[in-house]
């Protein structure tokens, strides 16, 4: 199922939340949702959902605006617990078979196998590890087309944020759409094809990953002390941005390099490599508008 | 099934009313046998006519298995025929003499006394002791109004941190939220019969219990199976928008409904002009609290009328406060 999600706009008196977002989840693609602390992502998944009311915008599955019935066909994975801490694991578990008509129980079991979860165990007494995990395999028992995950690795050891990661790669393999956020940037780029970045509610940057690395490269230079003489870069319109750690320069140049690495050996570089951009140096790019500026930038 | 985690709920609630049905049962067996086997309030009286030197007393079976016991005493101008159940006595009658007492019977009315003076009844229908069921189910409302507490506010319980795993159910906020509502109402209604049963089960301890009905038994059960529903929707419409600690709220709804009527009644013959304007206050608050309804507005012995409108009015109450929750969650956010 494709997911679209056109013009979201959330006030919140004179303050808006979220700013004509939109973006498009192309049917069994992974889509990551990324933005600082307080950017609007779980605004965004409450209004997409429902759980908000938008001030402007609406959310289309498959073209058509999302009922009640909607639900039937999606797995959503709340920010914080929103478990019943006086239920048990196999309470829970109740609810969903209860609830959803596609729930499936072997899967059910396999998944609480797969996180330990003891379905004896009262939610109250789980860890907020233990929480999150529940809450993952509650949104995938169900058999969703659609799955919307805000932060589904919150709390979890990294054994089992891994088991999570791979859990939205095959449920991507089997067509299923997940739309995800996290703040841990290594998961978005290892899960997600196609990412958004949030800033104070307005999406600064989307695309799809590929497409986004494969924009801009970095080149990067090893000199002998920190004392380095960048004058010149800065004036280079190829240069969108600078960074200087210690005794290490990074140009993000728009594609290419080789010129710039040549500047960077011409200016005394012990190394020079040209490496593609990461998802982080994208997110940073996009959520930092200091460091977009062509500029020196030290001391990060 | 989206009623599942109200079920739940519910099932926890009538735990609670299961542990007191017990311990009313237990206390019920502690007094039977502490205080011994029941004795009639009149065996003494009866005791006394059948003993009387100057008595004759005649015996016989009834065909329904009763025993009829006659005592004719002309000197002391009494014949009295007493019928027993066992040990109990389910029908008297007394005249001055034989031929009063046996036109008495023959009008099928049975003479009950009430106490030792031997001060005489007469009463219509069966001749037996009976209880009156509706003031049995009577004793049920704070049962009801206990659980109607523990149940109150469904929809502030979810909101308290779980509306995002209520809301993302396959199922429109309205249907869920009534369908939650019609689970409590049904379990109220559960809770009060099993504690009319288990009180009829504690009569048994003193002797097969024998019911009839009191002259206002249908408004009597009506308003005690509506006043908790009232008091559920009371705490249910109150509470609805309250994102934390429903709790909190439950609590100062009890506050509430107990001292406003009581400021309204005690301000009732104020004279002072403060005095009155308070009276009118609180008067007109208390229109909208059930609780008034149930401890003072709606008196049980008080007419027919009175009560008929009492019911009314709380059948109204409920109703609005009920579509007043609906109404406000589905305007909530998460």
């Amino acid at each position: 199922m494709s997911l679209s999600v056109e013009h979201l706009t959330k006030r919140y008196g004179a303050f808006t939340a979220l700013d004509d977002v939109c973006f498009e989840v192309p049917p069994g693609s992974v889509f990551g949702l990324l933005g600082p602390n307080g950017a609007g992502k779980t605004t965004t998944f409450k209004c997409m959902l429902g759980l908000a009311r938008p001030s402007a915008g609406t959310t289309l599955l498959d073209g058509a605006p999302l009922t009640p019935k909607t639900f039937a066909r999606l797995g959503y994975v709340a920010e914080r617990s929103t478990l019943y801490g006086w239920m048990s694991v196999r309470e829970h578990l109740d609810m969903q078979r209860h609830d959803f008509a596609r729930f499936d129980a072997k899967r059910a079991k396999e998944l609480t196998d797969l996180f330990a979860l003891d379905p004896r165990s009262r939610v109250r007494s789980l860890s907020k590890g233990l929480r999150t995990a529940l809450s993952v395999v509650l949104a995938f028992s169900v058999d969703p087309d659609v799955l919307i995950l805000d932060e589904p690795t919150s709390g979890l050891d990294p054994l089992n944020q891994r088991a999570v990661l791979k859990l939205i790669i095959e449920a991507a393999v089997r067509g299923r759409t997940v739309v995800f956020s996290s703040h841990q940037i290594g998961q978005v780029e290892r899960a997600a094809d196609h990412i958004a970045v949030l800033r104070g509610g307005r999406v600064v940057l989307s695309g799809a990953v590929d497409d986004l690395k494969a924009g801009s490269k970095i080149v990067e230079g090893t000199f002998e002390t920190d004392a380095i003489a960048l004058n010149g870069l800065a004036s280079d319109g190829r240069i969108s941005r600078i960074d200087q750690t210690g005794r290490i320069v990074r140009l993000t140049v728009g594609s290419g390099g080789e010129a710039e690495a040549q500047r960077l050996a011409e200016m005394g570089a012990q190394s020079v490599r040209v490496v593609d951009l990461s998802l982080e140096d994208i997110f940073l790019n996009a959520v930092d508008p200091a460091r977009q500026t062509a500029g020196v930038t030290e001391g990060l | 099934m989206v009623y599942y985690v109200e079920y739940l709920r519910a099932m926890r609630a009538l735990r609670i009313v299961a542990i007191l049905i017990g311990l009313i049962l237990v206390a019920a067996l502690v007094i039977r046998f502490s205080w011994g086997p029941p004795k009639p309030a009149t065996t003494d009286y009866y005791s006394r006519l059948e003993h009387s030197k100057t008595a004759h007393v005649t015996r016989k079976r009834l065909p329904n298995g009763d025993t009829r016991t006659i005592v004719n005493d002309p000197r002391a101008e009494v014949y009295a025929i007493i019928d027993r159940h066992g040990s109990s006595v389910v029908a008297f009658t007394l005249a001055h003499t034989r031929e009063a007492a046996e036109d008495q019977l023959a009008r099928a009315a049975a003479v009950k006394s009430k106490d030792a003076a031997a001060s005489t009844h007469q009463v219509r229908g069966p001749a037996y002791e009976t209880s009156e069921f509706d003031a049995l189910f009577g004793m049920t409302l704070p049962m009801g109004l206990l659980v109607a507490t523990l149940l109150g506010g469904p929809l502030s319980k979810e909101n308290d941190g779980h509306l995002e795993v209520v809301w993302t159910k396959p199922v429109s906020r309205t249907r869920y939220g009534f369908t939650a509502m019609l689970v409590d109402l049904l379990t109220l209604a559960v809770a009060q019969a099993a504690t009319a049963l288990a009180l009829i089960v504690a009569l048994t301890f003193w002797g097969v219990p024998r019911f009839g009905l009191g002259p206002s038994a249908g408004l009597v059960i009506a308003s005690t199976l509506v006043s908790p529903i009232a008091w559920y929707a009371f705490l249910t419409g109150l509470s609805a928008s309250v994102k934390r600690g429903p709790g909190i709220v439950l609590g100062i709804g009890w506050v509430v409904a107990i001292i406003v009527p009581w400021i309204a009644s005690s301000t009732s013959n104020a004279s002072a002009p403060v005095g009155r304007s308070v009276h009118a206050i609180f008067d007109v608050v208390s229109d909208v609290i059930p609780f008034s309804y149930v401890w003072g507005r709606f008196d049980l012995t008080d007419s027919a009328r009175t009560m008929t409108a009492g019911l009314t009015a709380m059948a109204a109450l409920t109703v609005v406060y009920l579509a007043l929750a609906l109404v406000q969650w589905r305007r909530l956010e998460a």
